[in-house]
């Protein structure tokens, strides 16, 4: 509770500071909007030459690439700072200010920023599963609609976990951007079907960075293509598993942290 | 007179050159976090890869728009490696500047700011040259001559490449500068960034060649520089550009660097005025 409490303080502050520069919030909003919109055109431009894509259609390409964005979207509004422990915060000793206050060092890392630009990837992923469910007529029932939303859920603690966990290294190597960034990278092959790709990248992508788990494989439930418990099913069992590997990492990590100088 | 106008560019050469090795040696600094970031790439290009494999599978066709899929990997690859040796990033450098105000000591200075940048710029360049984008090209022959038994263009070619992709980085140079006077109006230039190159991504043919698009874009791409950024110099190594069609690609190219530096020159004298206007 008091941390929920907590939040809506730091929350109210990001918002205030937005109001003042609305300008910068929507310059945010279209850029992330056009990033995805590249994507979505050289889809289109390239079913004017074929039929469907390893037998996926236009519009379920579409919802696979919309759905791959809500979980991505959601962990950008609100863990976007974990990337600067990754970046800075070990080297230059910014992590000491957390360890000096009562208050649990992971959530005030979190809590120290809200990402607005991630907005406009939520609006794109809402936009295109909005589309291609109303093309495609599936219509979503309220048992569905739950398993909509825990899916999303899980698809963002993986998200969080992947990003936390990579972070965490930082403790041991001061600095570890780079090893996220690309890791990170690779959560773009999960917006097409896996079925494009080789056995070693299917396999990577289902079982070591496991982003297939995050839009592939839920998507394809919601189209009608395979079984809840083998896809959604699977994604929450891995997002637990993550999620409690990145904590533990990170707390592992907390105790060599030793601050910049000596 | 000839002599003295060739000792003064000499000179010029000294007074901005240091610039170049500046930024180079930065560069080495930062290795671990680049070579990442070039993986990173790749892996972009991986995915770009198997898409078209899916697309070819998929269509029934040995050829689309022109491109059979060995073609469309040269023009992949290729379009990555001509990319990485474009683009400078010399919009990002000016909004750093103009953000943390280091802009004013270089406007104090005696050197003129843009040539300076150009020089910071081909440091960059040469850099990617060396590491990496020489040895993925390398790479990239090997393997496509053991897999596809497909030899390099032919040595006339590559030089017309080069030829090709020298303007074009010009082209792209100029273009940054003139997109870099925006940071004189807004502090928001990270987002303006991720709009410019994913709208560049697109319209230099980088994600797709331009072939692709419909036709009304296609001629309306004929009057804008970005098709000559990019897709030229890929079309000239793919020899799909040749004879008569280069000069002329090359002819259009050099307009565009003449229009843009003019355009950079007038761009650059209002943000300067803007500036002394909120200083004091």
């Amino acid at each position: 509770m008091r941390y929920i409490r907590l939040y809506k303080v730091f929350l109210l502050q990001y918002l205030k500071a937005l109001m003042q520069s609305k300008v910068d919030f929507f310059v945010g909003l279209i850029a992330f909007f056009f990033t995805q919109l590249a994507g979505i055109v050289f889809l289109y431009l390239i079913f004017e030459h074929i039929p469907n894509l390893n037998g996926w259609s236009f519009e379920q390409l579409l919802f696979i690439y919309g759905f791959a964005q809500l979980p991505r979207g959601i962990d950008h509004l609100f863990t976007d700072y974990i990337w600067m422990l990754a970046m800075r915060m070990v080297i230059r000793g910014e992590f000491d200010k957390y360890l000096l206050r009562p208050i649990n060092p992971l959530f005030q890392l979190i809590a120290e920023r809200f990402q607005p630009d991630a907005i406009g990837e939520i609006l794109v992923g809402m936009i295109l599963v909005v589309t291609s469910c109303v093309k495609m007529e599936i219509k979503i029932g309220f048992f569905n609609s739950i398993v909509f939303v825990v899916s999303i859920v899980a698809g963002a603690i993986i998200y969080t976990a992947i990003k936390l966990f990579f972070a965490s290294i930082a403790f041991w190597t001061k600095d570890s951007i780079g090893l996220l960034q690309l890791v990170y990278e690779t959560a773009d092959f999960a917006k097409y079907p896996v079925s494009i790709y080789d056995k070693k990248v299917r396999f990577i992508l289902s079982y070591i960075f496991p982003f297939a788990f995050v839009a592939f494989y839920p998507a394809s439930y919601f189209i009608g293509k395979a079984k809840l418990l083998t896809t959604v099913g699977i994604e929450v069992l891995i997002a637990i598993i993550t999620i409690t590997i990145a904590y533990a990492t990170f707390n592992k990590g907390l105790t060599i942290y030793e601050s910049a100088g000596n | 007179m000839d002599t003295q106008k060739k000792s003064s560019l000499r000179q010029k050469f000294k007074i901005y050159w240091p610039f170049a090795v500046s930024e180079i040696q930065g560069a080495l600094s930062y290795r671990g976090r680049f070579y990442f970031f070039i993986l990173a790439r790749l892996f972009n290009i991986f995915i770009t890869y198997f898409l078209w494999k899916a697309i070819f599978a998929s269509s029934g066709q040995e050829i689309i728009n022109g491109f059979t899929f060995n073609n469309m990997v040269g023009y992949i690859f290729i379009s990555y490696i001509a990319a990485d040796l474009i683009n400078s990033g010399a919009s990002r450098y000016i909004g750093y500047e103009v953000v943390d105000g280091s802009i004013a000591i270089n406007l104090i200075r005696p050197i003129n700011y843009r040539i300076r940048l150009f020089f910071t710029s081909l440091g960059n360049i040469i850099c990617r040259l060396i590491m990496p984008t020489l040895p993925i090209w390398i790479c990239y022959t090997i393997i496509r001559y053991i897999y596809a038994q497909e030899l390099p263009p032919a040595f006339s070619t590559i030089i017309q490449f080069f030829f090709s992709l020298i303007l074009s980085f010009l082209i792209m140079f100029l273009f940054e500068f003139c997109f870099g006077m925006l940071s004189f109006y807004t502090t928001y230039i990270w987002g303006l960034n991720v709009v410019k190159y994913s709208v560049l991504r697109f319209f230099t043919g980088e994600l797709i060649p331009i072939t692709f698009f419909p036709t009304v874009i296609r001629k309306a791409l004929r009057f804008m520089p970005f098709s000559l950024m990019n897709y030229t110099p890929v079309m000239v190594y793919l020899g799909k550009i040749s004879g008569a069609e280069y000069w002329k690609s090359i002819a259009n190219q050099v307009l565009w660097v003449v229009l843009l530096y003019f355009l950079g020159s007038f761009l650059w004298s209002r943000a300067i005025k803007r500036l002394t206007i909120l200083g004091g």
